[in-house]
This record gives structure tokens, sequence and C-alpha cells, in this order.
């Protein structure tokens, strides 16, 4: 038998360490010196890729962890380890596609939490941006607020997750019991980078209306009439000015543009 | 952080570092401020037979700049295949096949980051069979091909040594001792026949008879036991950057 290439073996080795249902073939390869066969050296490999890739996960979602139980989430991360390889040279990606395939398994208060999580995963490491304060507010002329543009800093994400999903999320956090109770609606979510580290808050219809604008690159003006459907006229102006404020005032907002002089 | 830290030098996984922001960031650039520091990766993937990663040496570029690194270093191994990582270092043949291979792709790393890197002897638990050099001869004639330097880690000898039944002397006697410029030293566990490199051990006594060994032979070498559970500035550092990870959220509003 003729030496297998470099990438001959590593295929098979990678398909060993997913798997290992080439486990004999590879065995083949190895030396068993020392009297300790080649399936026992082997395993250390393996082990040690489940046992890493599993801590990892566990340790980026402890909310999912806790909400499925050891047993439950040990199998659905073998599965999706298995669906899912880590493409990033680091391991802090391991879990991106996560959210995704739990919704493809049909469990979507399961995606939910794991939406949740990756986003305070987010607003940990993404990028700096120096926030737009209330301050600046005052140098923007009256004339261009009807064409101003804001834009969310980059540790920014507006979800909307069931509301059960927000509680368990919640009481895993002040490390209380999770809840059993259900609750059917769904609730928007601000995820950002505080002084303090990453931060989640509720958000009110407004100032998820004002958000989700933002975010998909829509002007100040733009975003009130959105905000104008389902408000009392005499309503607008002042909730748009609150939810504006508030979001100021977190750092939620990196930039603004506006034409003309 | 100022400088009242007791450690000459900080040794940095490259791979935390290469994020957008944050936390990380901010850490790596208190530190850089008032240590040297070294630059060491785990994901390089010297060994592979997938392509180099541009986008990660771009990354590594990056960083490198940011921190100007005194040393930056990577594994005598392979890490990626197909482009999945498996966040391990595998065990490569060694034939001479892969030393020209190896060897070419470490050239190809330092024509781009325009400076020698270290390369690290990995601890192995297989061999293939295949195989026609002991692991020593491999490193050995890597590091002379392609010019490069060597962070010798003991404990990996030490290991390696134990499962392969190879000499550890033999080894510090072989491999060419001008090009080390950086020692680990570490604890390992044992798990039946095998020694397995695990970081969570006090370092062994054969480990500290080696390095006194390879210390008298290589003179003074910057020297960094890692240990997970470590020494106290270090450990307050990391206990630090994964307090952030835990959550500074803001009470919910109602
Ligand atoms: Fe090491």
């Amino acid at each position: 038998m003729s030496a297998p290439t470099l990438a001959q073996l590593q295929a098979e080795f990678k398909q060993y360490l997913f798997s290992g249902a080439n486990e004999a073939v590879l065995a083949d390869q190895i030396r068993g010196a020392n009297n300790i066969d080649a399936t026992r050296r082997l395993d250390v490999y393996r082990n040690a890729y489940h046992i890493r890739l599993h801590a990892a996960l566990a340790q980026d979602f402890p909310a999912l962890l806790m909400k499925m139980g050891e047993a439950a989430f040990g199998r659905e991360m073998a599965a999706y380890l298995k669906v899912c390889p880590s493409t990033s040279p680091s391991v802090r990606y391991i879990g991106k596609q996560l959210p995704h395939y739990l919704a493809n398994r049909n469990k979507p208060q399961l995606a939910d939490l794991a939406r949740l999580e990756w986003a305070v995963l987010k607003a940990f490491d993404a990028a700096d941006a120096s926030a737009l304060s209330v301050a600046a507010m005052a140098h923007i002329p009256p004339t261009a607020w009807q064409d101003l543009h804001f834009e969310a800093h980059p540790s920014v994400s507006l979800l909307e997750v069931s509301g059960h999903v927000f509680d368990v999320w919640t009481a895993h956090r002040r490390q209380q019991p999770l809840p059993e109770r259900q609750t059917a609606a769904t609730v928007p979510l601000l995820v950002w980078r505080s002084p303090g580290g990453p931060a989640v808050r509720r958000l009110s219809t407004a100032g998820h209306t004002l958000l989700a604008a933002v975010i998909d690159g829509q002007s100040f003006a733009q975003a009130c009439v959105r905000l104008a459907l389902g408000t009392p006229p005499d309503a607008v102006a002042p909730r748009a000015a609150r939810s504006l404020l508030d979001l100021l005032q977190r750092g939620c907002l990196a930039n603004t543009s506006f034409s003309g002089p | 952080m100022r400088g009242e830290v007791a450690l000459d030098w900080f040794e940095l996984i490259s791979e935390n570092f290469m994020v957008d922001g944050g936390k990380p960031l901010a850490v790596l650039d208190a530190v850089c401020e008032h240590y040297p520091v070294a630059l060491h990766g785990v994901s390089l993937n010297l060994g592979g037979s997938d392509p180099l990663d541009e986008v990660y040496l771009n990354r590594l570029e990056t960083l490198i700049g940011r921190c100007e690194p005194v040393r930056v270093s990577d594994h005598l191994c392979w890490t990626r295949h197909g482009g999945h990582h498996l966040h391990d270092l595998l065990p490569l043949p060694y034939t001479q096949d892969t030393v020209t291979h190896v060897a070419e792709r470490i050239l190809r790393v330092q024509d781009r980051l325009k400076r020698q890197i270290l390369i690290e002897n990995v601890s192995s638990y297989a061999e293939y069979a295949h195989s026609d050099m002991r692991e020593y001869e491999f490193l050995t004639a890597v590091a002379e091909r392609a010019d490069c330097l060597i962070l010798l880690d003991i404990n990996n000898i030490v290991v390696s040594a134990h499962n392969h039944g190879f000499d550890a002397e033999t080894y510090l006697r072989t491999i060419p001792v001008g090009r080390i410029r950086q020692i680990h030293l570490a604890g390992h566990s044992i798990s039946g026949p095998l020694l397995i490199d695990t970081h969570d051990h006090p370092v062994s006594d054969p480990v500290w008879r080696l390095y006194a060994q390879a210390a008298r032979k290589i003179g003074a070498t910057a020297t960094m036991i890692e240990r997970d559970d470590a020494i106290p500035p270090l450990a307050e550092l990391l206990a630090e950057l994964d307090m952030a990870r835990t959550l500074h959220a803001q009470e919910q509003a109602a």
C-alpha cells in the first residue's frame, strides 16, 4: 500500500474527528508503538475535539444550556457540529450558525435564545466607534432634521424574541429558577455595548420603530412617518424625541449625516 | 493597567485578538503600552494542505502592526482542512515531502510578514506509519530549510518522548539550539499509557530536569509557564477579560 498524500491523510483525519466512522481506515495509518494501539491514540484527538468545542459552546450559550439541560444540550451541539463545523480560525465564532441551525430544526424558542446570546457576544467585541452625543445634536441646523440619517453603533442589535425567551434569559442572568409560564407575544430587544459591557434592554414600541428605521437606513423624518401609524398625532413628536434621546444616552448611535447647508 | 506587574513580557494568543473591537482590543492596547508582547498563534495551519489563509494573514499583519510584538510564533502541525478549522494541533507525517511542504509555507509567511517566525514543537499522541524521520529530525530539517526560529516547548518534548518512545535528551542534542528564541514549560496529565498536554498540572520533575539541561545548552532564553490557573497577575488579567464577558446588563425597563 502506498503512503497517502498529505491532503488525503488530513481529509481522513478530519472525517474521523467529525464522525469517528472511519476509525479503522485511519488507524491503519497510525503506528501502534509502545504497546499503545492506534485507536487508543486517535481517541485522544477525537475526545479533545469534542470536549473543546462543547466547552466553547457552553460558555457562549449558558442560558441555552440551562434551558435545555446538560444531556439535551450535549446531543444538540454534537449534531450541530456535524452540520456546521468551524470555519473561523478563532473558536470565538463556533456558535455563529447555531441560531439558524436551531430554526431549521424547527425549535423557534431555542433559536430565539441562541440569537439573543449571540447578539450579546457581538456586543462584547464588535468594532469600536465613538458614540454620538446628545450635545452634538445641538449643532444640527433645524432645516437639516428633515433629511437626517443616523447610524447604529456597530455593537447594536435589534431583536424580536418571544416574551418567554426573554424571561428565560433574564432569569438565567439573575441566577433565578427558569420560568415555566409561556408568554405568546414577542418583545423587541436592544442589545448593545454599554460602558460596563454588553447590555440588553426591552424597547418601547416607539423605540423599536425608530431603531428599526435607523438600521434600515431611513431618515429621521421617515422614521416619524412610520411611528405616526398607530400613534395619536400629537404624541408622535414627543415619543420620537424621547426614543432618540434614549438611544443617544445609551451610546447606541455612532454617526449622523445630512445633506445641504 | 500600569507597568507594576513583575513580568518581563506577555505572550498573547493571536486569535483572541482577531476581533473587531471592544474589551479584547482595549486589553491588548493596555498590555502593549507597558510590556513587550509575543504573539502566539494556534491557527496558522503551517502543516496544512489547504492554501495559506490570506484573510488570517491579513488579520495577523494588522495585529502585528497594532502591538509590534518582539516575537511571532505558531505550531509545527496542521489545524484546518477543506476550509474547516479543527481547533487542535494535529500531527504531521515526518517525511522529506512534508519537510519541503511545510518549509515552503513558512518561507511564504516570513516573506509576507517581513520577519522570522518561531515554530513550536507540539505534544502528539499518534505517529503515522509512513513517517521515516524522528520528530527532532523533522523539526531540525524544517527550521534549517525555512531559516526560521524555534519556540521549544520542554513539556511537549517530554510528553511526545513518552508517547512515542524516543529519548528526550537526544532531542535536545539534535535540534539547532541557536535558533531557539523562547521556551514553554507546562504540566501534563497521565491517561493510562499516554501523557496528555493539559496545562492544568504543575510543571513535572522530568520537565524541570530537561529544562535545566536546555538552559545550560541554550543560555538565557525567554521562558513562560503555560498554566491555565496561572501566575496571579496574568490570571487577574484573564479573569478581567472573562468577567467582561459576563453581563453587566442593565435592569430591564418596565
Ligand atoms: Fe507550548
